[in-house]
């Protein structure tokens, strides 16, 4: 049976819905993925998706902007269908922040991998506000072997900063993780690229403690990173310490921090500040590690994006039904109303497969090469095979 | 990564900080593996299977993000080194 793969954008979810049906022109989806808008309710969006295909697995998430191959909006929904010869798990867990094995374990649970679909693909969409991005993604990783590839996205506000969702039809959560598991017969495409560079650094974190930076250089986080970034935020039109409240995500969404890691930087982001100066992490970063301030370049985030989609064809070894992609709204940022290149970019990499993804606040990707699968800053790309 | 582990007897606490490197950062995994090191009592230029394994042990025994990765590093080191 080949796959087919329907996508919508739309501002209401019964719009989305009735474009999906028409898409899928009467196969009925294995999985449907569903990315809405804090203007949507996630609990609602998801039971309409849930009540639309009764038979099919549903999971979602909030986003920070949603899209198609066609468009990019913002307070809409998109939702992917995957139709075609797959089995598909989905799962809940909750209580990320303190327990993340054992959130990721639920959410896995332990439905064995059926001998006429050899290959799993795992989706991991995660509430970023706990910072525990990248100790779920390598629990995951550990609980599954290194032949099952990772995907996924961290749940994004619209920018606010206050509570991220995740959910299944019937059960909304933010402090959780949602699993979705893939089988196939055949293997699907995962690919992944940052098109930032550094601005300023290194700076040694002198205090840390979990997913909070507090110091850095033994100065308070946030002093360093306005001093290191003043002068090109002034040429985007931001002064670091005249921020409004509203403006202070976007600001560190701009100016992430770089990891080193030998040859390249792993980014992290920061998505907001503290009253004594230090800065919350969508994951954690350990104490002695050096971090560069880095920045992006709207014409390196167009080519990253094409690099990712290419990187996920190559794996694929096949042609492309469609793709899901996780995409850092950092980007979205940064590339403003280039955005829309940017996925251009990616369908047409991928022969003008459709697409759906969402903004999110941070990307996984892990392949079995991998040491590490949190991302920030990044397009993932997940390609499937016709 | 360099030679398939497989085909060595022994391994350099470098290599043990490029499994931990890419989640901790370079800086954080080469403290993390000196710590360890000094608490099991081995040499960080060279050690044996075993000893390598206690190393990781080690890091993974530490709270949150720093001893999950020592885990998903030891798994992983324990499927190319078998």
């Amino acid at each position: 049976m080949p796959t087919h793969i329907a996508t919508a954008l739309a501002p209401r979810i019964e719009a989305a819905l009735d474009t999906l049906v028409l898409r899928l022109a009467r196969r009925p989806p294995e999985l449907v993925l569903a990315f809405a808008s804090p203007a949507h309710p996630l609990a609602a969006v998801l039971e309409a998706v849930g009540e639309r295909f009764p038979g099919a697995r549903v999971m979602g998430a909030s986003s920070a902007g949603e899209f198609s191959e066609r468009a990019e909006a913002k307070g809409a929904i998109s939702l992917f269908a995957l139709a075609g010869d797959f089995q598909i798990e989905t799962g809940i867990g909750e209580g990320l922040s303190a327990d993340p094995e054992a959130a990721v374990r639920a959410a896995l649970g332990n439905t064995p991998r059926a001998g006429d679909h050899p290959c799993e693909t795992v989706i991991l969409l995660l509430d970023p506000l706990t910072g525990r991005g990248e100790e779920a993604t390598l629990l995951a990783a550990s609980l599954l072997g290194p032949d099952v590839p990772l995907a996924g996205g961290a749940a994004g506000d619209d920018l606010a900063m206050a509570s991220c969702l995740v959910g299944l039809p019937g059960r909304t959560l933010s402090d959780a993780v949602v699993i979705a598991r893939i089988r196939s017969r055949r293997p699907l495409g995962l690919g992944v690229a940052h098109g930032h560079v550094p601005l300023a650094g290194p700076y040694r974190v002198t205090r840390a403690e979990g997913s909070v930076i507090y110091e850095l250089d033994g100065k308070p986080a946030f002093e360093v990173w306005a001093d290191a970034t003043q002068a090109d935020a002034r040429t985007r039109g931001m002064d670091p310490r005249s921020l409004e409240p509203e403006q202070l995500g976007s600001f560190l969404l701009q100016y992430e921090a770089g990891l080193a890691t030998g040859n390249d930087f792993k980014v992290r982001a920061p998505l907001s500040r503290n009253d004594d100066g230090s800065l919350n992490f969508a994951c954690g970063v350990a104490q002695g590690a050096q971090l560069h301030v880095m920045q992006g370049r709207p014409e390196a985030q167009i080519t990253s994006a094409r690099r990712a989609a290419a990187r996920a064809r190559e794996n694929l070894q096949d042609s492309v039904a469609g793709a899901l992609v996780f995409d850092c709204i950092c980007r979205n940022l940064i590339l403003g109303e280039s955005f829309k290149e940017a996925l251009s970019q990616i369908s047409a990499e991928l022969g003008d497969a459709p697409l759906a993804g969402f903004e999110t606040y941070g990307e996984i990707a892990l392949t079995a090469g991998d040491l590490s699968g949190f991302h920030n800053t990044t397009s993932v790309v997940l390609a499937f095979p016709r | 990564m360099g030679e398939p582990y497989s085909t060595t007897r022994t391994i350099t606490g470098i290599r043990l900080v490029e499994l931990l490197a890419p989640a901790l950062g370079q800086d954080a995994a080469l403290q993390a593996v000196r710590h360890a090191c000094r608490l099991v009592g081995c040499s960080e230029s060279e050690l044996q299977r075993e000893e390598a394994m206690k190393v990781l042990e080690t890091v993974a025994e530490q709270p949150g993000l720093v001893g999950i990765t020592g885990r998903f590093a030891k798994s992983r080191l324990l499927l190319q080194w078998k």
